[in-house]
């Protein structure tokens, strides 16, 4: 148990917020995507993100980086919401009836994760910065 | 205590113990309040705390979640305290070097 400690948990939350917002743009950018790779409309993805556990019984498990604290990103998955159904049969991808299904992604909504995710990015940066400097005081001890 | 009287100091005492298990301590607390705020969006997150008669970290104890202001608050004030720890313990260290070398260098 040292600094290091409370470095790695910052970090966690620093890289796990970077996704976040990876993923925030990938779905901003296929806010108009008709057809994605599995074919369909592009579906939202979700980062879900789950507690890092302090302590740890087994030495394999610190080993495997299943503890340390902190937190981190388990799955990515995609949003069900339904997708909106707009009326336009001169569309390519329009169906039979002449509707074409588009992304659930919402322009409002990921702005407002955007923010949010990017506060809590700045909130870790700034933790990490104070732990840094407990750092750099125990080196001034002479 | 009489006027004239020199108190007596032992400059061998248990500072550095002392000092050395409150770093310690902060140093587990700064683990645990990073960890707090590490979670801040993480959904069913229970907050923790340090417990110093324990040793080790606890859930807290008040509901609520946590308000990332005031951990960063809370982390801001322990590394400020754990400043003050090596603070005095470079001001042990500097009395025992004058001493040891007479005042000279």
């Amino acid at each position: 148990m040292s600094i290091d400690d409370a470095f790695d948990i910052s970090v966690s939350a620093i890289n796990a917020k970077r996704l976040q917002m990876e993923i925030i743009s990938s779905n901003l950018a296929n806010i108009d995507s008709t057809r994605s790779v599995d074919g369909g409309p592009y579906s939202r993805r979700v980062p879900i993100f789950a507690e890092r556990p302090l302590s740890f019984d087994e030495e394999l498990d610190r080993a495997q980086k299943k503890a340390g604290g902190g937190v981190e990103v388990v799955a990515v998955v995609e949003d069900k919401t339904p997708f909106q159904k707009i009326y336009n049969p001169g569309h390519p991808d329009a169906d039979d009836e002449g509707f074409v299904s588009l992304p659930n992604v919402s322009m409002s909504k990921e702005m407002v994760d955007l923010v949010y995710a990017s506060k809590i990015y700045e909130a870790n940066i700034t933790a990490f910065n104070i732990t840094k400097k407990m750092a750099q005081d125990t080196l001034q001890i002479p | 205590m009489a006027s004239g009287e020199v108190p007596r100091v032992n400059i061998f005492d248990n500072t550095f113990e002392n000092l050395h298990q409150a770093m310690s301590i902060a140093t587990k607390r700064q683990e645990i309040l990073s960890h707090n705020i590490a979670n801040i969006d993480t959904p069913g997150f229970e907050p923790l705390d340090f417990d110093e008669v324990l040793g080790k970290a606890v859930k807290r104890a008040q509901g609520g979640p946590v308000v990332l202001e005031e951990e960063l608050a809370a982390l801001t004030e322990n590394s400020v305290r754990y400043s003050a720890y090596v603070k005095l313990i470079s001001s042990k260290i500097n009395v025992m070097r004058a001493v040891a070398t007479q005042g000279r260098r």
